[in-house]
């Protein structure tokens, strides 16, 4: 007659080493579920795709050669607010609404002098520490000239492709039109000029 | 860390014996032949196996590793990055949706909130979602990068405000605005030591963090919307 060897006491955490027994469905999704922070994290932070609706950027997204087809646009969230230049495309949450996302050429810069559009009731203004000036591509836009300078905490991502439609795929175009160009002072040139005089 | 980083395999000993039989784990190996003989093999222990006596014995004990301590030292190593990963992006995902706890300092809020406390901010009201007058937000300066700040809700949008109600103490006129849609306007309870509203104008309701819910250091204290709490008597 033998007698077994006694066991020793179960681990009070046995059962996270052993892991549940469930069934095989409900572990599948388990797994799945278990990387959706992750993947929330990556759409938040890292990269994005969005669609593009609205007129406001008109030559740049949604041309006439669409045909009534919609832009798919890469946003490259990571590292957004750094070290952003005159031309490029970003994307903000409009201060008007905080709800609603709008997508902008960052036309002037904090400390740039900008010679302001039809609405805004000043013709000459400068861009404020931390703040960004927007305006659309197409002449009915509501961006900048409406609402003034926006903060640059508002800026959600930065736009960098073309995905969609395939005749248009590449990178997005990062510079200002000549008309809108001659309507900014940068800071640094501002500098140069007082050194020069 | 022991396990993960062995070359062990297989299962465990127990807890107790893990003590008494660690260094095993870490017995010298030969891992690259010498002048071509074979690799040493460990010597088999000279005690005898237990055999099984029958069929009706119990069954052998469970591999109690975890899974994901199971297996080669490759897939151990994966299994537990992905899962600090996972675990992480969950962190991230709470603090930025959910709720964070964080320290509040400086002056501003003074009979509110003490000069350096620790605070519990809900991030479900973040970009202004549910804020009313007289709400603690934390939220982004708007002329400034990196500075975060705790004020008190004075207006929201639509509302009238005074821009300085300090104004009349020195002889200048007060001010009237109207805070413009999709702003509020703030300011610190402790007036003469706040940098709020008064000097970088309405704040977006997107650079809106979250609502201030409680203080916990120094004793709990759970923060209403309603400002206008009345003295206390002897005040």
């Amino acid at each position: 007659m033998s007698v077994p060897a006694p066991t020793p006491p179960p681990s009070r955490w046995a059962f996270l080493r052993r892991g549940m027994h469930l069934p095989a469905s409900v572990k599948l999704s388990l797994g799945v579920l278990s990387w959706l922070p992750v993947a929330i994290f990556f759409f938040d932070n890292v990269y994005h795709i969005s669609w593009v609706s609205g007129r406001s950027m008109y030559p740049t997204f949604l041309p006439d050669s669409n045909a009534g087809m919609r832009d798919l646009i890469l946003l490259k969230k990571w590292n957004a607010k750094n070290n952003l230049k005159r031309g490029e495309v970003v994307v903000y949450r409009s201060p008007v609404d905080p709800e609603v996302t709008a997508i902008k050429r960052v036309v002037g810069l904090e400390g740039d002098v900008v010679l302001t559009k039809k609405p805004f009731p000043v013709s000459e203004v400068v861009v404020p520490r931390n703040h960004v000036w927007v305006e659309g591509d197409d002449i009915h836009s509501h961006d900048s000239n409406h609402f003034g300078a926006i903060s640059m905490h508002l800026i959600q991502a930065r736009v960098t492709h073309i995905v969609w439609p395939f005749s248009r795929l590449g990178t997005v175009e990062k510079s200002l039109p000549a008309s809108t160009q001659k309507r900014v002072i940068p800071a640094e040139r501002q500098l140069v000029s007082i050194f020069s005089t | 860390m022991l396990r993960l980083f062995s070359r062990h395999r297989g299962p465990l000993p127990s807890r107790r014996l893990i003590l008494l039989s660690s260094p095993q784990l870490f017995k010298p190996q030969i891992f690259f032949r010498r002048n071509g003989t074979a690799p040493t093999t460990p010597t088999p222990s000279t005690q005898p196996q237990p055999q099984p006596q029958s069929t009706n014995s119990s069954p052998p004990p469970e591999d109690d590793t975890p899974w994901w301590l199971r297996g080669p030292r490759w897939r151990r190593v994966i299994g537990t990055t992905i899962i600090a990963i996972k675990f992480l992006a969950l962190c991230h995902l709470i603090t930025t949706k959910v709720i964070l706890v964080s320290l509040s300092e400086g002056p501003s809020m003074l009979p509110t909130l003490p000069t350096s406390g620790s605070i519990i901010v809900s991030r479900l009201n973040s970009r202004g979602r549910g804020i009313k007058v007289g709400d603690l937000i934390a939220a982004h300066r708007p002329d400034d990068m990196d500075v975060m700040f705790l004020k008190r809700v004075i207006g929201m949008p639509g509302d009238y405000v005074v821009v300085d109600p300090m104004a009349t103490g020195r002889g200048e006129d007060t001010m009237m605005l109207r805070v413009p849609e999709g702003h509020c306007w703030i300011a610190g309870d402790n007036l003469s030591h706040s940098i709020d509203s008064r000097f970088y104008g309405p704040v977006p309701l997107g650079l809106v963090m979250g609502k201030v819910l409680a203080q916990y250091s120094g004793g709990w204290r759970w923060f209403t919307s309603d400002p206008f709490t009345k003295p206390e008597p002897g005040e």
